[in-house]
């Protein structure tokens, strides 16, 4: 293969390699090719409306999309992050209700409550963080753990039920428009340009590259990285809380099994969609992976929705696509480092 | 020497849990008498039997350093999808063809797993929890949405069949249900696997230091198939016997319990890095994980309480745990460094 084309290929590369990857290119190509495959097949597919349903939803897997695939970054795995943001969005409903009752609900006493939700999310990252950083515990068992514990929670404080019938002012993070851009989808493309300049423009982003690449090459090169494993998974933590606080918003409830099933295995389908290994990490691929995956989740939902036992179809759909995803991901990564080498 | 054997059995992680399992179960007696009866010791045994089962399958795995989820799934699928064939070719009999149906499949079905993850060179857990979602919902589709209650009559007695009786003036009469016995079999069955013969060694070798297994000769995909067909067959018989005991088909069977199962293993003392851990250790974490979520109901506390439970077990073993590592990896750089330096390229992380 020729290291540098001329033209339009040259300049077509230049610019990939300012905004991203190949990768980019081809899920950019994949969301093209579904959204089409979606609109030819399925009636009001194209429509404004179904453009909304996607856009506000995709906030939730997003954000727990971006945790998970930072911690996959540094070789660990975060898989805590539905349950830290169903906790989270406990913690803030409970705040909320408390306040409400008193009847001081208004402004600073809503954001207080979102506070609140974003330090628990914070919390529950430091410990995850903790047990794999400075415990050495393995990544899998310890965020397995860490499941069990925050699962454990909000069973236990909402005894199995679902809160309910939160008041209207909440929906204004879940379900407002900023100039006809839902206030979610407006949320996930802050954070993931912020998250974007983090990895790669600051040395924090640097680090975390290096600690991801080889942590004892990091640990001589003077990197704390028990540190950075720490900093990653607080990150991951605040990150599942803004998805949670986005849910509670969204559903205007909060139930401790919303998504346990489907949403982990989504936010490693975003993961692994978004070309992440170890120390490689592009927040515009998890972006729009995170667009191709609502986009499918919607379609798939529209298209099976009148099947008797539709959702359990989908989440068949999911299992597998998650292994196919899985087995993909690999390949490509062994063929360019075949191509490379 | 005597006094140091003793010390030796005395420290051990598994006579710990042992002292802790008599201890709790002597702790909630003396809130609630009705608690230090026969009749509750082997409720807790016969609850224990497919949690062991499925915590006896998994350790191969977890002893070459993985993490499966999938062996729920397994369960389910096996039992259920082995129930609708049965029924529908009109079978009346009892357990036996239901194992022999089921433990094929399940092994087939978790070998696959072992074989995408071993080949393509992915963590067990990462497929794992695909098949995990994918069964379910393949049960749930495809078979049936709904418990299935139509038990072939070899099979309608099982819940009572006994080992032998005793009366309690609680519940009246009841006694050892014979799930014990297959479970113990099985453990006896394993433990020799994993001690007498050279793939069971081999699950330590690789799950110690995975570059001696290969250099001494093992092929670790297969070691990971034959660790993932022990898994899926155990699953598979955990899951027909939970059915015959429960008197119902469920199609979402076991699900969110493989936490239990693996935070029983890891409570009992298998490594959590793969290379340690025995049939002792999961048997004791599965009865230490039964008598703390039921010992909890009858100090009075709710159900709800129970996942929180054993999560904070879990997370205060983590502690434990890595905080003894520390100490130990200190101890091992200060004999190191007593050693004049002289071992500099030994030291450990």
């Amino acid at each position: 293969m020729k290291k540098h084309g001329n033209g339009l290929v040259a300049t077509v590369k230049y610019v990939s390699i300012g905004i991203g990857s190949e990768r980019s290119f081809l899920l950019m190509g994949l969301l093209a090719v579904i959204t089409t495959i979606f609109g030819i097949t399925t009636p009001r597919f194209l429509t404004y409306p179904m453009f909304n349903v996607i856009m506000s939803q995709c906030a939730e897997i997003g954000l727990m999309g971006l945790g998970m695939s930072l911690a996959w970054m540094i070789n660990g795995v975060d898989l805590t992050v539905n349950d830290v943001a169903n906790l989270t969005a406990l913690t803030a409903a409970m705040t909320i209700r408390q306040f409400a009752y008193l009847g001081s609900l208004s402004f600073p006493s809503l954001l207080l409550s979102y506070c609140a939700a974003l330090l628990t999310g914070g919390f529950c990252g430091a410990i995850n963080g903790f047990l794999i950083a400075y415990l050495n515990i393995p990544p899998i068992l310890a965020t397995l753990g860490g499941l069990t514990l925050y699962r454990g929670i909000s069973i236990a404080v909402t005894g199995g039920k679902t809160i309910a019938g939160l008041p209207t002012e909440v929906a204004l993070i879940g379900r407002g428009v900023l100039w006809k851009i839902p206030i979610p989808f407006v949320i996930l493309l802050v954070v993931f340009s912020l998250i974007f300049v983090l990895l790669k423009y600051t040395t924090f982003g640097f680090k975390v590259k290096m600690v991801g690449i080889n942590v004892k090459a990091a640990h001589f090169s003077g990197i704390n990285y028990r540190k950075i494993i720490m900093i990653i998974y607080i990150l991951s933590g605040f990150l599942a809380a803004l998805a949670g606080i986005i849910i509670m918003g969204r559903t205007r409830s909060v139930a401790y099994e919303y998504g346990t099933q489907v949403y982990i295995v989504f936010a490693l389908l975003i993961t692994n969609l978004a070309g992440t290994s170890a120390g490689e990490h592009s927040a515009i691929a998890v972006f729009l992976a995170t667009l191709i995956l609502q986009i499918l989740s919607t379609g798939f939902y529209l298209r099976f929705m009148t099947l008797p036992g539709g959702p359990f179809f989908n989440n068949f759909l999911w299992g597998l696509f998650l292994v196919v995803i899985l087995i993909l991901a690999q390949l490509l990564k062994r063929l360019r480092e075949q191509k490379s080498s | 020497m005597n006094s140091m054997k003793i010390k030796k059995i005395i420290s051990k992680h598994e006579t710990v849990l042992l002292v802790a399992i008599l201890l709790i179960g002597g702790i909630i007696g003396i809130f609630n008498r009705a608690f230090l009866s026969l009749a509750t010791a082997f409720e807790i045994l016969r609850g224990s039997v497919p949690y062991a089962l499925m915590g006896l399958g998994v350790l191969p795995v977890l002893l070459l350093g993985e993490v499966d989820i999938s062996f729920v799934g397994i369960a389910a699928v096996t039992s259920l999808v082995s129930h609708t064939l049965l029924r529908s070719w009109g079978y009346a009999g009892g357990l036996s063809a239901y194992v022999g149906l089921a433990i094929p499949m399940g092994a087939v079905l978790a070998v696959i797993v072992g074989l995408i993850s071993g080949y393509v060179k992915l963590p067990v857990f990462a497929v794992s929890l695909g098949f995990w979602l994918m069964l379910y919902g393949f049960n749930l589709f495809f078979i049936s949405p709904e418990m299935r209650f139509d038990l072939p009559s070899g099979l309608v007695g099982f819940y009572g069949e006994f080992l032998f009786r005793i009366r309690d003036p609680v519940v009246g009469e009841t006694g050892l249900h014979i799930g014990v016995i297959y479970v113990l079999l099985c453990a006896v069955l394993i433990w020799a696997f994993l001690r007498y013969t050279v793939y069971g060694r081999g699950f330590y070798i690789a799950g110690g230091n995975r570059e001696v297994a290969l250099r001494t000769g093992y092929n670790i995909i297969t070691l990971l198939c034959v660790a993932m067909a022990i898994n899926g067959s155990l699953a598979a018989f955990a899951g027909v016997l939970q059915c015959a005991y429960k008197r119902f088909f469920d199609p979402i069977l076991f699900r969110g319990t493989e936490l239990f199962v693996i935070a029983a293993n890891v409570i009992g003392g298998v490594s959590i890095t793969g290379g340690r851990g025995s049939v002792i250790s999961v048997l004791l974490g599965v009865i230490f994980i039964q008598l703390v979520t039921r010992g909890l109901i009858y100090l009075g506390v709710a159900p709800t309480w129970q996942q929180l439970t054993v999560g904070i077990m879990l997370t205060v073993f983590f502690v434990i745990t890595g905080l003894r590592g520390k100490v130990y990896h200190e101890l091992i750089r200060k004999l190191a460094m007593g050693r004049k330096g002289q071992s500099q390229n030994e030291k450990t992380r």
